[in-house]
C-alpha cells in the first residue's frame, strides 16, 4: 500500500460515518438487548 | 440436541453447540465479506476459504478474532485493517482435532494473527473491567517449562476426568502461554476457542494449571450455552459481589463464576477419588484469588448461588442450570 492509498484511508476513516451493522446478523450470544458478560479473566 | 441445563461435559452437547456457533460464525463472516465490499475490499480468497471448512469440525478460535476485528473495522470504516484481517484469514489452517498448547507469536499462526488478537483480547478486557489488560511474550526457559506443565496438566485431565478432557478438546484450538504477574488464565468471546494462561510460578505445579483448564473450558462451555439460550432475563440489574474477583459483576459474571467453581468440584473430586491420586504431588492450591478470597471451592460456589437467589430472575433454562450444577457439584464432594 503506498503513501496516497494510506493517506486516502485515513480521510476515508476521518470523514466517513460509522457503518451500521445488524447486529441479528452478527455473531453474539442470545439477548434482548443486554449482552452477557463477554470477557472471563483472573 | 441435548437439554442445555445438563451440568457435566458432555461431549455430544458440546459438538452440538459448537456447530450451531460455527454456523453463527460463518454467517456473521459472510454478512462483513458483503458489506465490506462498499469499502472496496477484496473478499474473494475469504469467500473461498468460508465456502470450504467444515462446520462440524472444531474452527481455530482465531477465526473468531477475524470476525471481531472484522466488525471493528468495518463499523469504523477501517478498510486498511479490515483487508488485513481478511487476508490473515486466508492463511489459517482449518480445523485441527488437538488443542495446540503454544506462545504469542510463535509459528502456528501468521504474525499479523497474534496481533490481531492481542488487540481483541486488550479492547475485550477494556471494555469489561475498564483497565488495561496485563500479559506479554513468555520466552525461553519459563516458556519452555510452562508447555511442558501444561502438557502434563492435560494428560492428567485425560486420565482421571476423561469427559472433561473430551469437552475442551471440542471447544478449544489453542492454550496461549504468556508471561503475566497478575493475570492466572483468560477466557474471551472475541477469541471464543483460545484459552491464555499466565507462566508457571516456581512455587506451582501442573495441579494450577489442572484447575485453570477445567476452570476456562467450563466458561467456554458456558459461552456456548449463551449463544444459543437466554438464561437470565435481569442481566441490566447491576453489579454483585463476585468471590472470584476484586470488581463486582453483572449477574451473568456471577453465573459464570457459580458454574466454573462447581465444574472445578467436580474435576477435583474426580481427581481425588482416581486410583492415581497421590495427596502430596496432586495438591490443587487454587491460583484464583483475585479477590484475595481465601475460601474454599464450596464457600464460593455457596456465595454466587445465594447472589443469585437473592437479585437474578433466571429463566426456565438458567433455573435448571444452576439447580443441576449445585447438585452436580454437592453429588461429587459426596
Amino acid at each position: 500500500m503506498d503513501e496516497i492509498e494510506l493517506q486516502t484511508n485515513e480521510i476515508q476513516k476521518a470523514l466517513g460515518e460509522e457503518i451500521e451493522l445488524d447486529p441479528s446478523k452478527l455473531f453474539a450470544p442470545m439477548s434482548d438487548s443486554v449482552q452477557p458478560i463477554s470477557d472471563q479473566s483472573n | 440436541m441435548k437439554d442445555v441445563a445438563l451440568p457435566v461435559p458432555d461431549a455430544e452437547l458440546a459438538c452440538d453447540l459448537r456447530t450451531i456457533a460455527n454456523n453463527r460464525l460463518l454467517a456473521s463472516l459472510r454478512y462483513l465479506l458483503d458489506v465490506g465490499k462498499a469499502l472496496g475490499l477484496q473478499g474473494e480468497r475469504a469467500q473461498q476459504y468460508l465456502d470450504a471448512v467444515d462446520v462440524s469440525r472444531k474452527f481455530s478460535g482465531m477465526l473468531h478474532v477475524i470476525n471481531d476485528t472484522l466488525v471493528g473495522s468495518i463499523r469504523h470504516r477501517d478498510s486498511r485493517a479490515a483487508q488485513k484481517a481478511l487476508d490473515v484469514l486466508c492463511e489459517l489452517r482449518l480445523g485441527r482435532a488437538e488443542v495446540s498448547v503454544g506462545g504469542l507469536y510463535d509459528r502456528t499462526y501468521p504474525f499479523d494473527a497474534y496481533s490481531l488478537y492481542v488487540d481483541a483480547v486488550s479492547r475485550s478486557y477494556r471494555r469489561t473491567y475498564g483497565s488495561e489488560v496485563d500479559f506479554k511474550v513468555s520466552c525461553d526457559e519459563e516458556f519452555g517449562t510452562s508447555v511442558k506443565t501444561a502438557e502434563t496438566a492435560l494428560r492428567r485431565l485425560k486420565t482421571v476426568d476423561p469427559d472433561s478432557w473430551r469437552e475442551m478438546m471440542i471447544y478449544v484450538s489453542d492454550v496461549f502461554v504468556v508471561h503475566s504477574m497478575t493475570m492466572n488464565a483468560s477466557t474471551s468471546v472475541c477469541a471464543l476457542g483460545i484459552i491464555r494462561i499466565s507462566h508457571i510460578k516456581p512455587e506451582q505445579s501442573w495441579g494450577r494449571y489442572f484447575e485453570n483448564l477445567v476452570h476456562e473450558t467450563a466458561h467456554q462451555h458456558l459461552n456456548h450455552i449463551f449463544l444459543v439460550d437466554k438464561l437470565i432475563e435481569n442481566e441490566d440489574s447491576g453489579l454483585y459481589s463476585s468471590p472470584l474477583r476484586r470488581e463486582p459483576r453483572p449477574l451473568s459474571g456471577i453465573l459464570h463464576a457459580l458454574f466454573v467453581l462447581a465444574r472445578t468440584i467436580r474435576a477435583q473430586n474426580c481427581l481425588i477419588s482416581h486410583p492415581s491420586y497421590d495427596a502430596v504431588r496432586d495438591q490443587i492450591n487454587s491460583a484464583y484469588n483475585n479477590s484475595g478470597n481465601t475460601a474454599s471451592f464450596e464457600v464460593k460456589l455457596n456465595d454466587c448461588w445465594l447472589t443469585l437467589s437473592q437479585h437474578a430472575r433466571l429463566t426456565a433454562t438458567g433455573k435448571r442450570l444452576v439447580s443441576n450444577a449445585m447438585d452436580m457439584a454437592l453429588t461429587s464432594t459426596g
